[in-house]
């Protein structure tokens, strides 16, 4: 660039509204060479092909044009009016937890080549995010036991809706079951998924002692729908936080009726619990927020989809898949995007899901973060929450306003707690407002019948002193509102 | 004197780029066992205790018995890996990218710097919304730009992506229909021959059956095709508007006065939005339902396939079916708060409110233009898409066969039919010849109705210098091709970490994950 002298840049910043904006570099003289070079007279001719009547002529209501600096004061100023977790003591899970990012996470998915980059179209040049998707199906496929994974889907929610949709098309039959007790908006998620294939979601009870599957219920609802059935559906741990001690036989009965067995689970506990695959799954699902992705305040997660190596499975699986190959020239390693006849671009509207923009970023992210813990940090993470876990519902336990853990079946990170006052828990929440403690998901509007209930959840983020702290504010209150 | 540097470079076998070409070792191979990257903090001893304790409540057919096979690597060990492999990956920040219909413009860092705070990050979906006023002010404001952009009167932030968009606009169509009871009757949706995949996947998805019409000569809708395709069993069209040609529909109040007449409901696929933004509103063209594509339009990184996002917008008597809940405001508290009332909702489209990280990119995105400079932006973008389209037209081999004569708007689809024809180099060859001399090659063989198709957008931040570049390397092609001297251009790319790829052997036996290798390796 040439060297200005101070004469030339005084008068350059008067006329400041003359230069471009730093995000569209065409100069005034370049503009003028181009709409030259192809016999244009000015850039709105470029649009005479749009009707008049049609053409907007007023002036957009948006704000104006803010210089960076002037973003950034703005942006701020509006996110200053969030609480961070930072700033609370929150027991919040049911979906989305609290888990600690290691720096290296953010350092390296923020590397330009890979977050600028597109959909690997072009392999050639973008062996490495075809390399890291094809090590995160690896990763979960290690995790989950099984073969097949996708490289990456929206959520848990609308995996949940593709796995459902997955078991119609390989099992040619349209009645799906899942448990009345998981997250309502997976549900609801779930009920929208199925509404275009029309699919009939049928819906089993969980024992209301132990928080597990009613089996002979299930048994029975599975006996109603012979031969109808495309898939049954099981968390585990189950919405509860309860570890599901009869899955293996829900499987069982699942596959007598040449059906299809789903299992939702939680990557982190995997440490810990036995995996989908060694469980019977066909297909596994969940979400990979827990794996160094930011809460976001619920966006993006990472839609989790492991599928049992079967070859009439394979073909009905919806999402992108990597492919281990090699060079045509040579035997040396290579990854490409494969088994592409199943997706959109190809198929159409015979594809087996519209899906295209998915979430490989975040499907590296959690590479990344499952390369740092390896093995053993998993399995110390797992058992970490389910120690601290554990910890928090035997002290609530001692107070004897609270009943804790609410369900008899064992747990791992999360729990219910129920206040047995039926008419404490609008005190109770505001209490723990003023104190910055959030004591777990409300459970009162979707499952009434629980009563005062509260899902906590508890990772390796909640310290003593946080649980010391919300114990002190739980004994303040009963002192203050009339318990013992 | 750069811009005849790297001219030469062009000309004297591809000096000017090289890809970084490490050995292909999965991070499992560089396992060593009693490494990690990683130190959960030590339990207490009173910890320790109810960790026993609570492991005695889990029956032992119910706990992992060998810890899954992951690698063993030190922290270096795994940031020195992951940084190889993004010097094997290509994105805008290491050049050119006109893949046609993905908009690949620069994605400016602000954006990123925002998305990073805590503040934004550190925020869970359930906390009250006392405690997040922030995030829900920005998702209040963002769906009213959005609606003003559009033409629109309500907007939902909720889908993830793209097609999650499409899908839920469909959803809302079918809603829509079963509201007026007249959804046993219509059950079609009409879609262009020019189309993008997910448009005839989605109606499908969503119960639906796709009418596909022919495009015209002018690769635009046939309207007699069109018209003899519509019936009562019309729900409604699909549209593109410009469409995957580039190429804006100038009869599309005829189409969607033709729609409307059956009671059909209008789809504005807004792959394309980034052509038209301050100049016509899909409101103002007679479409019902609109969807973004924010990682398109907006700038926000595309991270190698996604997350994205795809917010929709409907006109006002649909706002009733929109997905719950939206953001709404109470000016006399000053409270954000989320409504779940709308009374015909089509429900959940997925879990939470939306990908925030993306949309608050967005946010920032049009702060940063504002009112006057998005309008430029799509200005830019055309402007530099029809500069392209009359310098490529005119190169030997190669035809514009759609909109030759007319402009386009920011994109075009350049056919190399004569090319290949009479040269035998074909669209794939020029696109790893492309790869070779530093590019991202153009979207190839799409859409399906343009032979040897490359579909060109710049989009509005390339300098006219690169953009010279690139046509002149298209130039190259074509002298290289009709002098005999092919051999570059068919064993293209050497430059890149790969050369070409065995895509036949990779889906014959498919290898998709480590564990499969290792079956593989023991068979």
């Amino acid at each position: 660039m040439k060297r200005s002298s101070i004469q030339e840049v005084i008068p350059a910043l008067h006329s400041i509204q003359h230069l471009s904006h730093p995000f569209l570099p065409q100069t005034e003289s370049q503009i003028k060479t181009m709409l030259k070079a192809m016999n244009v007279s000015s850039i709105e001719d470029l649009y005479s092909i749009i009707p008049k009547e049609l053409r907007f002529e007023g002036k957009l209501n948006l704000p104006k044009t803010h210089s960076e600096q002037e973003t950034l004061r703005k942006i701020q100023s509006v996110l200053q009016k969030n609480v961070t977790t930072d700033n609370l003591i929150s027991f919040l899970g049911a979906g989305i937890y609290s888990h600690f990012i290691p720096s290296v996470v953010p350092s390296i998915v923020n590397r330009s080549e890979f977050i600028t980059s597109y959909t690997p179209y072009a392999p050639e040049t973008s062996q490495g995010m075809l390399q890291g998707l094809w090590e995160y199906q690896s990763m979960i496929a290690e995790l989950t036991q099984l073969d097949l994974v996708n490289s990456s889907m929206y959520d848990f929610t609308t995996t949940l809706g593709e796995a459902a949709l997955m078991s119609t098309r390989a099992t040619k039959k349209k009645v799906f079951l899942v448990p009345e007790y998981i997250q309502p908006e997976r549900l609801n998620t779930l009920i929208t998924y199925t509404t275009g294939p029309k699919l009939k979601i049928v819906t089993y009870p969980c024992d209301k002692l132990t928080g597990q599957v009613d089996l002979e219920k299930l048994a029975s609802i599975i006996e109603l729908k012979r031969n109808q059935i495309s898939g049954v559906y099981i968390e585990n741990p189950n919405f509860w936080g309860v570890i599901e001690e009869e899955i293996i036989e829900v499987g069982e009965l699942t596959h007598d009726q040449n059906s299809l067995f789903i299992i939702g689970f939680d990557p982190i506990s995997l440490g810990l619990l036995r995996s989908p695959g060694e469980l019977g799954a066909d297909i596994a699902i969940g979400d990979g927020q827990p794996l160094g992705l930011p809460m976001n305040f619920g966006g993006p997660l990472l839609g989790l989809f492991a599928v049992k190596n079967d070859k009439k499975l394979v073909r009905a699986m919806p999402g992108r898949i990597i492919g281990l190959t090699t060079e045509i020239s040579s035997s040396n390693r290579a990854f490409t995007m494969t088994l592409q006849t199943r997706e959109q671009h190809i198929r159409r509207e015979r594809a087996t899901s519209n899906i295209c923009t998915n979430n490989a970023l975040c499907a590296l992210a959690s590479t990344v973060y499952l390369s740092l813990i390896g093995p053993h940090g998993l399995k110390s993470l797992a058992e970490t929450s389910l120690a601290k876990a554990h910890h928090l519902a035997e002290r609530l336990s001692m107070f004897d306003e609270i009943s804790s853990p609410h369900f008899t079946g064992p747990f791992f990170k999360e729990f219910v707690f129920t206040l047995n006052s039926p008419t404490l828990m609008d005190s109770f929440t505001k209490f723990m407002r003023t104190r910055n403690i959030i004591p777990g998901l409300s459970l009162i509007k979707d499952f009434p019948s629980l009563g005062s209930s509260y899902l906590a959840s508890v990772t390796e983020m909640t310290t003593s002193s946080d649980m010391e702290l919300f114990l002190d504010a739980v004994l303040e209150f009963f002192r203050t509102h009339g318990g013992k | 004197m750069t811009q005849f540097l790297n001219f030469l470079g062009h000309m004297e076998g591809n000096k000017v780029f090289k890809q970084s070409k490490w050995p292909k070792t999965l991070i499992f191979e560089k396992s060593t066992p009693g490494r990690t990257g990683y130190q959960v903090p030590e339990l207490s001893s009173e910890e320790v205790k109810m960790l026993e304790k609570a492991k005695r409540t889990i029956s032992s057919d119910l706990l992992r018995e060998n810890s899954p096979n992951l690698p063993e690597v030190s922290e270096l060990e795994v940031v020195r890996h992951f940084t190889r492999l993004s010097q094997m990956n290509y994105g805008v920040d290491s050049g050119f990218y006109p893949l046609g219909s993905c908009t690949m413009k620069y994605n400016p860092k602000i954006c990123d710097t925002v998305a990073s705070m805590n503040e934004a990050q550190n925020v869970h979906p359930y906390q009250p919304e006392d405690t997040i006023q922030g995030s829900l002010q920005i998702m209040y404001e963002l769906a009213k730009w959005l609606a003003e952009l559009s033409g629109m009167a309500g907007v939902t932030l909720q889908p993830a992506a793209g097609a999650h968009g499409e899908y839920t606009g469909i959803m809302i169509l079918r809603k829509y229909h079963e509201s007026q009871n007249n959804l046993a009757i219509k059950n079609e949706i009409i879609v262009p021959d020019s189309a993008h995949g997910t448009n005839p996947a989605t109606v499908s998805m969503c119960g639906f059956k796709t009418i596909v019409i022919p495009s015209n000569n002018d690769g635009c809708v046939n309207i007699d095709a069109l018209r003899s395709s519509v019936t009562n069993r019309t729900a409604g069209m699909m549209l593109t508007n410009p469409n995957t040609l580039g190429i804006f529909e100038p009869n599309i109040k005829e189409i969607t006065d033709i729609i409307h007449g059956v009671d059909g409901l209008m789809y504005y696929d807004g792959a394309n939005f980034n052509a038209i933004m301050g100049k016509v509103r899909p409101g103002d063209m007679g479409f019902d339902i609109v969807h973004f594509n924010i990682h398109k339009t907006f700038a926000t990184p595309h991270g190698g396939g996604g997350p994205g996002a795809g917010p929709v917008g409907v006109v006002s008597h649909l706002i009733p079916f929109l997905p719950v809940p939206s953001v709404a405001y109470n000016s006399t508290s000053d409270f954000y708060y989320f409504n779940y009332d709308h009374k015909q909702t089509i429900g959940k489209v997925r879990s939470y409110f939306g990908n925030f990280s993306i949309l608050l990119r967005a946010y920032s995105y049009i702060l940063r233009l504002g009112q006057t400079g998005l309008t430029r932006v799509s200005e830019m973008a055309n402007l530099n898409a029809n500069y392209m389209k009359a310098q490529c037209a005119r190169i030997h081999g190669f035809s514009v066969p759609y909109g030759e004569n007319s402009s386009c708007m920011h994109e075009f689809v350049l056919s190399a039919k004569k090319l290949f024809k009479e040269t035998e180099i074909s669209a794939l060859d020029i696109s790893k010849y492309l790869l070779d001399n530093g590019f991202h090659p153009p979207t190839v063989y799409f859409p399906l109705i343009v032979p040897e198709a490359l579909m060109i957008e710049p989009t509005e931040t390339e300098p006219k210098e690169i953009i010279d570049d690139f046509i002149q390397v298209i130039r190259n092609i074509s002298k290289l091709a009709y002098s005999g001297k092919k051999e570059g251009i068919q064993n293209a790319p050497i430059n890149t970490s790969v050369g070409r790829i065995d895509d036949v052997k990779a889906a014959r036996d498919p290898i998709i994950s480590y564990r499969m290798l290792k079956k593989q390796k023991k068979d």
